[in-house]
């Protein structure tokens, strides 16, 4: 049996809830990737913040802080299987409790709890490497094409941090944006498909500041490194070059 | 002189500091203001010898009275310099900080006039930040030998991090090469600790006491400038683990870049030896090792082959092997190919039900090195072959510094 919804969390737990006491095994995935199969026999399922309370209070009081967050890792990571190991670990962790996030004996969860670390080494890493720059309307503007949708990770850390400034923060290669001012956060509503993926910022144009500053830090990048103990391997391995697009330093 | 040019000067002046953390802080970011800390420390780029960069990490003035000769900066150099105007230094560090490019502001200064007048340049810095900027992002501030100890006191309530240099293993290397005495570097370390202590304290009864540097103290020694052996630095670092409760210990290679008859001629700095000293101190944080365990006075020199830990095993092997389903964490956290984030998973994983060595495996130890050392249901994986010689081998082979600086190992969550 495949259950198959939205593609939001919310939508996740919804189907998390239905499927719970399916007796046969289920699977789960999103609408938009489903392909038809012979002789599969799917059913929609309807999204409801209500169900998706449920879940999310029962597993925050069964695993914990830790254990929902490594729940909300394993679905970001959009693995094809994130929702079915995700939904597999739900269960285990329910009848079992927190001790089934390490059961590294078994296969699916093990696979899942390395979907987890994956999206959190990302995580990690974008903390730091995430740019902004200023454009010429006074928003911070960063943008970033992560392997994982970390968006919804990125923005209460922001939201605390940049808390004195206007910022949006731009995933290009999936369209999708968050904006911050005084306090309050939206998610940004592109006109198109197109302009969802376009770096803003060279639409609006920079601040006049921004030069400078990009400049000091660029200057700042070279002269901080020790000639003698130069080691760019190891500055590739901290810092993939596939991340290099949005770094000023590195360009 | 144009800020551009300050930053170069006072930036290159400042990166033999080895300091990179921001960790230990998890000061909370305010409604309207700029920064929070992040209790792990984050990094935000790595520079062409793989350093990773955290802070803005400058001097305020390049000015020195002193002349101290192992440093770039000693009056006698004819280098250029430059000093910062506190407002540049506030200015910068917030436009970093908006765009994400730092954690914060490492400041450290050459001394001019004297200590206390030095501290007190710097203390403004960290105190416009904090209080008109409304800045809670991570500060660490190097408190300069000899600043009276009101100053420091001060220092802590806007730092996260303070940190007095020792330089030098010895007082007499440090007699030899510094102007600056023992006493003036021990005592402010053991007044930062006392206030640390004393802060606690008082914050039981008032909560609302700002926290006195809440990522604690560190200090940093320069490695191969003079002739100190590993088994003296490693003792110098388990006691201000123990005795200043330090937060860090940072070592750093020497790096030529005076010449001066005092100072050994080197080809290139002792890297190697700074990577299995951090390994040694890696050893004494997280894996329960004392010092005596890991370095001898007979045997004064860490091993360039094997890291300490392999040492440490080989030598013991009468303790081994160790079953993984039964031992205790402490043990397993001593076996060499299992770190300190494997141990805490395998205590988990066999709560579920006993592992073999492709749940090991899954769990991210590192079988070339395990093997040797453990058994699963009571069974060495198949095919170990135990000669000493064969042991020496895998050890070797997998204990070469592959470059990775172990402060990104701070980085990683343990789960």
């Amino acid at each position: 049996m495949i259950f198959l919804y939205d593609g939001t969390f919310e939508g996740f737990l919804s189907a998390v809830f239905d499927a719970f006491l399916v007796k046969e095994e289920v699977e789960i995935a999103k609408k938009s990737a489903w392909q038809q199969q012979l002789f599969a026999e799917t059913l929609e399922v309807e999204t409801s913040p209500e169900k998706a309370e449920r879940v999310a209070s029962k597993l925050l009081e069964t695993c914990g802080t830790r254990g929902f967050t490594a729940i909300v890792y394993i679905f970001l990571s959009e693995d094809e299987h994130c929702e079915t190991y995700g939904f597999y670990l739900i269960k285990a962790a329910l009848k079992h409790g927190k001790k089934s996030f390490s059961c590294f004996q078994d296969n699916k969860i093990a696979s899942a709890m390395l979907m987890r670390k994956k999206v959190s080494r990302e995580y990690d890493k974008m903390l730091g490497l995430l740019r902004f720059s200023e454009l010429s309307n006074g928003i911070f503007y960063a943008p970033f094409e992560p392997d994982f949708n970390l968006l919804p990770l990125l923005v209460p850390h922001f939201y605390e941090r940049l808390s004195g400034t206007r910022w949006m923060i731009h995933d290009l290669r999936r369209g999708i944006a968050v904006y911050h001012a005084g306090g309050k956060t939206e998610n940004v509503e592109f006109a198109d498909e197109m302009t969802s993926h376009l770096n803003l910022g060279m639409l609006i144009g920079k601040s006049g500041k921004e030069d400078a500053f990009v400049k000091m830090w660029k200057n700042y990048f070279r002269i901080i490194a020790i000639e003698s103990r130069a080691n760019p391997e190891l500055q590739r391995r901290c810092m993939p070059r596939r991340y290099w697009k949005f770094l000023s330093e590195k360009n | 002189m144009e800020l551009v040019e300050k930053l170069e000067i006072l930036g290159a002046a400042a990166k033999f500091d080895a300091s990179c953390s921001s960790s230990g802080s998890d000061r909370k970011g305010t409604f309207g203001g700029i920064g929070s800390g992040h209790k792990s420390g984050i990094c935000h780029s790595w520079s062409a010898d793989g350093r990773c960069i955290s802070l803005l990490k400058v001097l305020f003035t390049n000015y020195c009275i002193n002349d101290c000769a192992y440093c770039i900066n000693r009056r006698s150099n004819d280098v250029k310099r430059a000093s910062f105007t506190v407002d540049e230094l506030v200015q910068l560090t917030m436009n970093f900080y908006k765009r994400n490019y730092i954690e914060g502001l490492f400041l450290s200064s050459g001394i001019v006039k004297n200590a206390d007048y030095t501290m007190e340049r710097m203390l403004l810095v960290a105190k416009k930040l904090r209080t008109e900027e409304n800045f809670n992002g991570y500060i660490h501030l190097k408190v300069i030998p000899g600043a009276s100890e009101t100053l420091i006191k001060e220092a802590g309530l806007y730092a996260d991090r303070v940190s007095v240099n020792i330089e030098l293993p010895s007082e007499k290397s440090l007699k030899l090469l510094t102007e600056k005495s023992r006493d003036s570097i021990i005592k402010p370390m053991g007044d930062i600790c006392g206030d640390i202590v004393e802060n606690r304290e008082e914050r039981k009864k008032t909560k609302k006491l700002p926290v006195f540097a809440p990522a604690g103290q560190t200090t940093q020694l320069i490695v191969g400038a003079t002739p100190e052996t590993d088994f003296k630095i490693v003792k110098l670092s388990e006691a201000f683990y123990k005795k200043f409760s330090m937060k860090r210990v940072y070592y750093s290679a020497f790096v030529p870049v005076n010449s001066d008859k005092r100072l050994p001629v080197i080809s290139t700095p002792p890297l190697d030896r700074e990577h299995r000293l951090y390994q040694a101190d890696w050893l004494m944080r997280f894996y329960g090792f004392k010092a005596d365990e890991i370095v001898t006075e007979d045997n004064p020199f860490l091993s360039d082959e094997v890291d300490p830990k392999a040492v440490w095993a080989m030598r013991n092997m009468q303790l081994f092997p160790l079953e993984v389903n039964s031992a205790a964490f402490e043990m397993i956290l001593r076996v060499p190919g299992i770190g300190r984030q494997s141990a805490v998973r395998i205590v988990s994983a066999r709560r579920n039900g006993s592992l073999d060595f492709d749940d090991l495996k899954r769990i991210g130890v590192v079988l070339k090195r395990a093997r040797y050392f453990i058994t699963c249901k009571g069974k060495m994986m198949a095919d170990t072959d135990l000669a000493e010689k064969n042991i020496f081998e895998a050890m070797k082979s997998t204990s070469t510094r592959a470059g990775a600086p172990d402060h990104t190992i701070e980085q990683l969550s343990l789960f």
